[in-house]
């Protein structure tokens, strides 16, 4: 009797291990080139490690928002995967509809863990802080820098090394940059969605209140900063243009432009002028917005998932990978140990462009409006933003205060 | 019996028309910016049975990633390239793609090594070229990407691109590809000397390599082999074609489409055209001397006429315009002086130069021989000669010449050893017009009457963007300057620095003549005291009263300065139309200006 329960046991014990299969995590991902490929290696190795137990697979679901879309139809459809990268500003309808789960549950089972959350960057954490908790990680941020092309200041009488620090000077600049040439513009500037939020701010004008309910936009501010860029187009000395940006940038014949601290690397290999680089300016305010995005956890998956997939969190950003993520891709590390390792900080003193996404991240960057509507309202300002620097004749105080009343039916759409 | 009349027909038909291969030699894979392998794209291209010859243009810093199995991947394409051609059938053709926007993209065919625009600039890879005798092409030539500083040129490296696209694009709209900046810029680079042909690839980047629409370059070989595929880039013996099967014919005595004749003064050009069932709507000789429109329509024809080369340098090409809106475009045939002697693209550096001024003129001399030569250039105009001055070139090299010519003489011939090779008629004017627009004063549409009164006097107005500078100030004949708007609200930038006032004042002095526009609306800021200053720092005792609306001091708002130039003040309703100049300003500013 003994024996044949024994044996059954060893049976039954054997039938566990040989059935009990890794935990499969899944995470989806919105970028591709070297970011999808650092991603991958860290998968790869992570699963090397876990093997046997967990299994993460990463997954490319198109860029940021096709991967929103796809995410929303996941959760209605009760299909969503444990991890996702979604951009900064397109995860409020997740936030609101309770999709996310709340990292502090796992963090305060966590101490070794816990004790080095202070060591995320203090304004990563705050972006990713809600109402229902600490609800993701930072995975792939960034700031806005202001590029310059310092043979055009030098040609123009400028100094390079005295860039512009708020817009009135670089209008100033751009008037001197502008007398080398028809052909030649001080500020090109184009539809990017997080640079329009960072003008109005940074004329002192607002967009979207805190708690997500009410416009902000129409203002004195805001009508002040669209007139302003637009004046520069109407002059001459601005170049607005909804395509081909990247060209004029490489071109060599735009003195100043602002995009992401991601295209350090990439300017430096494709230039062929002397490429400087500084803080983005400010107006009445010095403020930024933290771009990129953040990997998230979804609530819904059963327990043992989500579990092996905040090993794969914590692993992922961890300061080996995080500084490894940053190397390779010219993203911030999510981690001042990461920032302070001796790899990174070679590249701060080899190259101090590469610092001063650092400075901004500590002095002015925010966290860009996440609101569920928000992605839609977006869209809405785009449209005005070109509509109004497309036709440097049109009334930008009567285009915003427009936009205004339409966003706002929007929002109240959303939320009642 | 059926089957050997069906033979004939065909056979008939190759040889009244010729026969022509077509290519793809312009696309990518995922070993760049594209989709799939350089095997799924040569294997699709050979089987579907649209193109006989297929390259894979990767772009070069791509290649700089080794493939996962740790090979390179230009060496993976040449293995594929290898793999795939079959002489007689199908022709692969390995490549990569030099992608230095600013400068330009440049496809690079059949060598065993690449380089990236990360350690070369466009003078580098010319020389990169040259040095391994390679077969190039330039791409989708223009603004966006580049147009290779204006098609600056280099006899020696003239030897190894031989041809440019008029057509890249692969959306699914034939009639998209050939575009009218590459059709323009085809013609830039015929003229600054590059003897180029043209071609139409699809520069796919999401498979349906050859197969996403119907433009192709078409090759006019009698023999698909790699070597004769080769020899017809390096020949141009190709032309593009957004139409799947059009097939035309250009060619003179001695020469077919691409080649280059010597000392012929008079030619006959003959043109074929055959599509059946494709009617033209329109064909053109394009030519250095103008646009000829033939005489021809439907859907198979012939065609020969008679031209003269009036220059040293002739060149020749066709276009057809199909009713469905399908282009065609032809690679040239020149007509050059055996002397390699060669000045092109003169102009005047001011497209409007002032009459009775000296102005400056350029033009591009070539010496194309191995040996150094010496250039000796006459400008006449009729019997005068106009300038004369002889350079030496060194062999092979271009050289972009400038001088200043002091004449009133209008149609300019440029001479190089007695050959004409170039004419230029000057577009004069009779004094050019600055309107600043730098001092919050961006007025340029409310200011048109003013400013059409200068232009129906005879001259040109120019907008001053950005900064006055003295430079400025002084390259022109006059100054209209007028006060800024009081509702700026940039209002930092309304006054006008001391140094500008000082070099206006010179200006004035030397013989210039200020309009002044007084205010629109009165200025309270303190800006308005720069203008003061202004005001008195001219030699007169008129003040600026108002906020700058109005003056005091004087009767009259001419004012001439002794042994200078002159002022004049307009009222804001003057300048914008609203209320007559009077008949005594008009006429001062006439005699200013020399014209009465």
């Amino acid at each position: 009797m003994k024996r044949t329960f024994l044996i059954t046991l060893l049976v039954v014990a054997i039938a566990a291990i040989s059935f009990a299969a890794p935990v499969k995590v899944t995470m989806w991902y919105a970028q591709t080139g070297i970011y999808s490929q650092t991603l991958l290696d860290i998968a790869a190795e992570f699963n090397k490690l876990h093997e046997g137990e967990i299994e993460v697979e990463a997954v490319y679901t198109g860029n940021y928002q096709d991967t929103m879309q796809k995410l929303l139809a996941a959760m209605v459809a009760g299909d969503v995967p444990a991890l996702a990268q979604i951009e900064q500003s397109r995860i409020g309808q997740f936030v609101d509809g309770g999709a996310f789960q709340d990292l502090n549950y796992f963090i305060d089972k966590d101490p070794e863990f816990k004790a080095t959350l202070d060591d995320f960057w203090p304004r990563f954490i705050q972006a990713n802080t809600y109402e229902q908790g600490l609800l993701g990680f930072p995975l792939n941020c960034s700031t806005p820098l202001m590029y310059i092309n310092r043979d055009l200041f030098k040609q123009a009488g400028l100094d390079p090394d005295n860039p512009p620090k708020t817009w009135t000077e670089v209008y100033a600049a751009a008037k001197q940059i502008k007398t080398l040439g028809e052909d030649i513009f001080g500020y090109r500037f184009g539809i990017d969605d997080w640079l329009l939020e960072a003008y109005i701010w940074q004329f002192g004008g607002q967009i979207i209140s805190e708690d997500g309910r009410e416009m902000l936009i129409y203002s004195p501010e805001t009508v002040a900063a669209w007139n302003f860029f637009q004046k520069g187009v109407r002059e001459g000395i601005f170049i607005f243009g909804v395509s081909g940006g990247n060209e004029l940038d490489l071109s060599g014949r735009i003195a100043m432009v602002v995009r992401s601290t991601g295209s350090i690397g990439y300017l430096k290999q494709n230039v062929k002028y002397d490429l400087g680089a500084t803080t983005m300016p400010g107006q009445v305010k010095e403020v930024v917005p933290i771009g990129g995005a953040n990997v998230f956890m979804f609530s819904a998956r059963p327990e043992a998932e989500k579990e092996a997939a905040w090993e794969f969190l914590k692993f992922l950003t961890s300061t080996e990978n995080t500084k490894r993520w940053s190397l390779a891709t010219g993203y911030m590390t999510s981690r001042i140990s990461a920032f302070e390792s001796s790899e990174i900080q070679k590249i701060m003193t080899d190259d101090p462009r590469y610092a001063l996404t650092y400075q901004q991240l500590k002095d002015s960057a925010v966290r860009r409006p996440w609101y569920g509507p928000y992605p839609e309202v977006h869209a809405m300002i785009t449209s005005a933003w070109e509509e109004v620097m497309s036709d440097p004749t049109k009334d930008a105080d009567a285009v915003l205060k427009n936009l205004h009343e339409e966003a706002q039916y929007v929002l109240d759409d959303y939320y009642f | 019996m059926k089957k050997l009349l069906v033979l004939l027909l065909i056979t008939a038909g190759v040889f009244s028309f010729g026969q022509v291969y077509f290519g793809n030699i312009h696309a990518h894979t995922s070993y760049s910016d594209g989709q799939g392998t350089p095997e799924e794209a040569f294997e699709h291209a050979r089987d579907s049975g649209v193109v006989d010859i297929q390259a894979i243009t990767d772009h070069d810093h791509d290649l700089n990633y080794p493939l996962p199995d740790g090979s390179w991947k230009l060496d993976r394409i040449i293995e594929m390239a290898e793999k795939y051609t079959v002489e007689g059938k199908f022709i692969a053709i390995s490549g990569f793609e030099w992608t230095l926007t600013s400068r330009g993209h440049i496809t690079i065919y059949n060598t065993s090594e690449w380089i990236d625009r990360s350690t070369t600039d466009l003078y580098d890879i010319y020389q990169w070229i040259v040095e391994r005798k390679a077969t190039a092409q330039f791409c989708h030539p223009g603004k966006k990407y580049g147009d290779f500083f204006d098609f600056e040129y280099f006899p020696e490296v003239d030897l190894y691109i031989n041809t440019i696209e008029v057509g890249n694009g692969a959306g699914a709209n034939s009639n998209n590809v050939i575009k009218d900046e590459y059709f323009e810029r085809y013609q830039r680079a015929l003229n600054r000397g590059w003897h180029v042909g043209a071609s139409a690839n699809q520069d796919n980047h999401h498979k349906q390599w050859a197969t996403v629409n119907d433009a192709r370059t078409a090759f006019v070989i009698d023999e698909l082999t790699t070597e004769k595929v080769y020899e017809a880039l390096k020949t141009r013996n190709i032309y593009a074609t957004e139409d799947r099967n059009a097939f035309i014919s250009f060619s003179t005595e001695g020469a077919k489409m691409g080649d280059i004749l010597y000392d012929i003064p008079e030619a006959t050009l003959k043109v074929e055209y055959s599509d059946p069932g494709e009617r033209i709507r329109r064909a053109y000789i394009y030519s250095n001397n103008g646009i000829m429109e033939l005489a021809v329509s439907g859907d198979e024809w012939t065609i020969e006429i008679d031209v003269e080369n009036p220059l040293s340098y002739n060149w020749y090409f066709v276009k057809i315009d199909q009713i469905d809106s399908n282009e065609i475009v032809s690679s040239p045939i020149w007509f050059q002086s055996s002397t390699n002697k060669y000045l092109l693209n003169a102009k005047t550096i001011d497209s409007r130069p002032v009459k009775g001024l000296p102005f400056d003129v350029s033009f591009d001399l070539i010496n194309s021989l191995r040996e150094d030569q010496v250039i000796s250039v006459k400008v006449r105009s009729g019997e005068n000669i106009v300038f004369s001055k002889d350079y030496d070139i060194s062999a092979m090299t271009c050289l972009e010449i400038t001088e200043t010519f002091d004449t009133e003489y209008e149609d300019l011939a440029f001479f190089v050893d007695d050959e004409l090779a170039f004419r230029v008629n000057v577009d004069f004017v009779s004094f050019t017009a600055h309107l600043d627009t730098s001092h919050e004063n961006y007025f340029v549409s409310e200011l048109k009457p003013l400013t059409k009164i200068f232009v129906d006097l005879g001259g040109e107005v120019k907008p001053v963007i950005g900064e006055l500078t003295e430079k400025t100030t002084f390259e022109g004949q006059v100054l209209i300057l007028p006060l800024p708007d009081a509702d700026t609200f940039m209002k930092d930038f309304m006054a006008i620095s001391e140094e500008q006032i000082d070099f206006i004042v010179d200006y004035v002095e030397k013989g210039g003549l200020l309009i002044i526009v007084l205010a629109k609306k009165e200025i309270t800021h303190p800006s308005i005291e720069s203008y003061k200053l202004q005001f008195e720092k001219l030699p007169w005792v008129v003040e600026l009263e108002n906020g700058g609306r109005s003056v005091s001091g004087t009767s009259t708002r001419n004012l001439e300065i002794e042994d200078g130039g002159g002022v004049v003040i307009l009222s804001w309703d003057e300048a914008t139309g609203n209320s007559v100049i009077d008949e005594g300003t008009m006429g001062y500013i006439e005699f200013r200006l020399g014209l009465r």
